[in-house]
């Protein structure tokens, strides 16, 4: 199935979890969200949405040094994160426990 | 390829790539294209580093077009083909022009990012940035007191208004929120959300006129003093004025209305009555007569002494363009075969004064004169009439 549109709305929480997991990078944030299941979660989408969160106050950000390349921008949970997560992993829950139920008794039928 | 890892670490062909994505996010206000690709072109760097074996962005990441769309859909933004609003015929046909000069400008922004020039053009634009915000407030307030009743509080259209504190309040309180707006605070929500574009683009068409019209105040102000200065000038100077105009000439007529000639005329000080003036402008432009297309230039006589004089009525002259040499002065002089003629006159004869048609004595005697004096004009006063050339005989027909 084509996940890409179901993941649309839970990209922010998905970026958000990773990043509060452990800082990182553009790269590396996508990388831990494809090994993690998101296989189909685009380039565009994981970096629009780490420099949305960031801009809109829910990131840290600062810049490391590399040897090998450009310069890296790492990505950093803060309070206000933290709080955005917990709100939205608590909708999510509960909006996956509403469609479960749903579909439980849709096949059930 | 080349270039790669130069620099700051950013491959200039991301720049490229991240100038499509930004010019495919058209619709989408500046501050949201910010939000989604601020650094846009380390990331681009990044992720090609993190993944060996393509340097080319296209193949890596897709089209830009696909890349906007994507950034767009992952922020749950209308996708570009949708996003321009539907209006109605009507606001389409008024807004068009300026939706065609936005998207040149943002055309146009796009190919100069992508100059390798760019980057450090770019670095000092972004740290003049505050400036362009304190104009635009500065640029709305002047705008808006001259379109409302900024007058009214009888203030003057300026570049800073010192003098009125409520005035000077307002000013700073537009560009505060010119400021904030622009640091991205303060900004409105709802249906004014497209109000901070709007100020920006009536300020950028606006400035032209606004400066232009406080430019072309100031002058007026300077010019309307100088003014002043010379009419107190004027009055203290030579010459003559009537009505607040200099006077030319002066046409003198006897007591029974005739017109004389070659009176001289000393003012009650014994100082000579002269209407031009050595350096007047007419001296050199001429003076226009009352009725006559071309202008006039007159000449001086020489008394006995061999002096020039200017008191003799009514002075001679000629059209200018009977004047074509130049004198030491730079000033037209007549040129040799040219006949000094009097002006027309303003008319041939004048009413008759029948209260100072007396007998020469009795001109003489100031007594009965002077209770004639209030009715008649003052060039009746010189007692030159009796020596006066080209009086006619005296036929009074009372």
């Amino acid at each position: 199935m084509d996940t890409t549109q179901l993941l649309k709305g839970v990209l922010d929480v998905a970026v958000l979890a990773v990043v509060a997991e452990e800082d990182g990078y553009g790269y590396d944030v996508l990388r831990r969200l494809r090994a993690g299941g998101l296989e189909q979660v685009g380039d565009a989408s994981v970096y629009g949405t780490l420099r949305r969160l960031y801009s809109s106050g829910a990131l840290t950000s600062y810049v490391v040094p590399s040897d090998e390349g450009p310069h890296r921008k790492y990505y950093g949970i803060n309070a206000q994160g933290r709080a955005m997560l917990a709100a939205q992993r608590k909708d999510w829950f509960e909006f996956a426990g509403t469609m479960s139920r749903l579909l439980e008794t849709e096949t059930s039928r | 390829m080349s270039g790669t890892h130069a620099g700051h670490g950013v491959i200039p062909d991301a720049h490229t790539y991240a100038a499509e994505v930004r010019r495919h996010l058209v619709g989408l206000t500046p501050e949201q294209v910010d939000d989604l690709t601020d650094g846009l072109e380390a990331d681009l760097g990044e992720a090609l580093v993190d993944s060996p074996g393509t340097d080319d962005l296209v193949g890596r990441f897709g089209q830009p077009s696909a890349y906007a769309a994507e950034l767009r859909a992952a922020a749950g933004l209308p996708d570009g083909a949708a996003a321009p609003v539907r209006r109605r015929g009507f606001w389409r046909w008024v807004t068009l022009p300026v939706r065609a000069a936005y998207e040149a400008c943002v055309e146009g922004l796009d190919v100069l990012r992508s100059q390798p020039w760019w980057p450090p053009v770019g670095e000092l634009l972004t740290v003049l940035l505050p400036v362009a915000w304190v104009l635009r407030g500065w640029l709305a307030y002047q705008l808006v007191f001259a379109l409302t009743g900024g007058y009214t509080m009888g203030a003057r259209l300026s570049w800073a208004p010192f003098s009125n504190p409520a005035l000077f309040v307002a000013m700073l309180a537009a560009i505060l929120v010119s400021v904030q707006w622009g640091r991205g605070l303060w900004l409105p929500a709802g249906r004014l959300r497209g109000l901070p574009r709007v100020t920006t683009v009536v300020a950028v068409v606006a400035a032209l006129p606004i400066m232009a019209t406080l430019a072309s105040h100031e002058v007026e102000y300077r010019y309307s003093t100088v003014v002043e200065y010379v009419d107190e000038a004027a009055r203290v100077t030579d010459g003559v004025v009537v009505g607040g105009m200099a006077v030319s000439n002066l046409h003198v007529y006897d007591a029974e209305g005739n017109p004389l000639d070659g009176v001289q005329i000393y003012d009650d000080r014994g100082r000579p009555v002269e209407t031009i003036q050595a350096d007047g402008y007419e001296r050199y432009e001429g003076w226009s007569l009352y009725g006559v297309d071309e202008r006039w230039q007159f000449t001086s006589v020489e008394d006995e002494d061999g002096r020039a004089r200017w008191n003799v009525y009514p002075l001679l002259g000629a059209p200018m363009s009977d004047f074509d040499e130049w004198d030491s002065e730079g000033r037209p002089s007549p040129s040799p075969g040219a006949t000094m003629r009097t002006p027309p006159r303003p008319f041939a004869k004048a009413p008759a004064v029948p209260g100072r048609l007396q007998a020469p004595e009795a001109a003489a005697t100031p007594g009965p004169a002077d209770q004639a004096t209030p009715a008649s004009p003052a060039p009746a006063d010189p007692s030159a009439e009796p020596e006066a050339p080209g009086v006619e005989g005296a036929a009074a027909a009372p």
